[in-house]
């Protein structure tokens, strides 16, 4: 009578320590530009984020629509599209990196990981090459990735009016917050 | 003097009021929350596949077209898919491919949406926020945010 359900879980841990790829279309990007003279916290997030871990060669990549930021309140969400990272022009944001300890990270065994990620940014029209430092979650067969860096706007073009200069950061601090399921082939 | 006096008296009134309508104005601007989906008139009406097809032809005129539109869309549902959070993405579309309709739900409505099953068909509405081309090998995805469902 135990033979098959032994059967069954000998095969699932096969399929999760074989699947090389996993993905989300569900990861969660935020991002603070709060100034210390800001009357609020200027923050969104985007809940439908894409990310892709090739856990073979480390190949990580992500993909974020820009109208799909929410806000708190609708000026913001306005300005954010209209003035700022000009969504209507620059609808997506991709980042295309490798995880250079890719080697250390098993993702068939649970555990904590740091990961160390160097990849190329490309925000309203410009690419800048980025290099971080995050943590990678593997648990039951689900790949947790967690990071945040700091996009300075100048870099991006992103230009911030003379009027609120001070009320809003000169940099956003993006969080990366996704949790991967095994791509099944 | 007297005319003088009245006349300095009208103006004060005047822009005593001008500057109350702007500060009004500048208040309620600051604090406009997101517009509320279910009372919202559709700017389009179609059909889960009509939407994935006109992306798939021709993104930049469809984005033009739809970004930041509300839509109302019939379809059926295809997979729930819900996060370590709670919060569910209804995915519509044809089970025969991998491309989709991606709705998250608004969390509004995410009570509601525990009634939904897959398989079923709806009627939903949400903003559309962009296309995600199949450059990753997992099927082209069109994404509603803030959607909720108007009919079972």
């Amino acid at each position: 009578m135990k033979c098959p359900i032994l059967l069954v879980a000998a095969l699932s841990i096969v399929t999760v320590s074989n699947a090389q790829k996993f993905f989300t279309k569900t990861g969660k990007i935020s991002f603070d530009a709060t100034a210390p003279k800001s009357p609020e916290n200027i923050d969104g997030v985007n809940k439908n984020s894409i990310c892709v871990i090739d856990s073979k060669t480390g190949d990580i990549q992500f993909s974020v629509l820009m109208k799909g930021f929410e806000f708190e309140r609708a000026l913001m969400m306005e300005h954010f599209n209209e003035n700022y990272v000009e969504s209507d022009k620059f609808n997506k944001t991709t980042f295309k990196g490798t995880i250079t300890n890719n080697e250390s990270i098993n993702y068939s065994k649970d555990g904590v990981y740091p990961a160390k990620v160097k990849g190329k940014l490309d925000m309203h029209g410009q690419s800048k090459d980025l290099e971080t430092e995050g943590k990678i979650t593997v648990k039951a067969g689900k790949v947790m990735v967690a990071a945040s860096f700091v996009a300075q706007f100048d870099d991006f073009k992103i230009v911030i009016p003379q009027l609120v200069a001070d009320k809003v950061a000169k940099a956003a601090k993006i969080i990366v917050d996704c949790t991967l399921d095994p791509l099944a082939k | 003097m007297m005319k003088n006096k009245k006349l300095i008296y009208k103006i004060l009134v005047i822009v005593v009021f001008l500057i109350m309508g702007v500060a009004l104005y500048a208040y309620k601007e600051y604090n406009r929350k997101n517009v509320d989906i279910a009372d919202s008139k559709a700017a389009f009406t179609l059909t889960d596949i009509q939407l994935i097809n006109e992306f798939s032809q021709d993104q930049n005129a469809s984005n033009k077209k739809y970004l930041g539109k509300i839509l109302e869309l019939s379809g059926s549902i295809k997979k729930i898919d819900t996060d370590a959070n709670g919060y569910h993405t209804l995915i519509l579309g044809n089970t025969v491919n991998m491309n989709s309709v991606r709705c998250s739900v608004d969390s509004t409505f995410n009570k509601e949406a525990h009634n939904l099953t897959e398989g079923s068909s709806v009627v939903i509405k949400g903003i559309c926020t962009g296309y995600n081309a199949d450059d990753l090998g997992l099927g082209s995805d069109v994404i509603l945010n803030r959607s909720i469902a108007i009919k079972k």
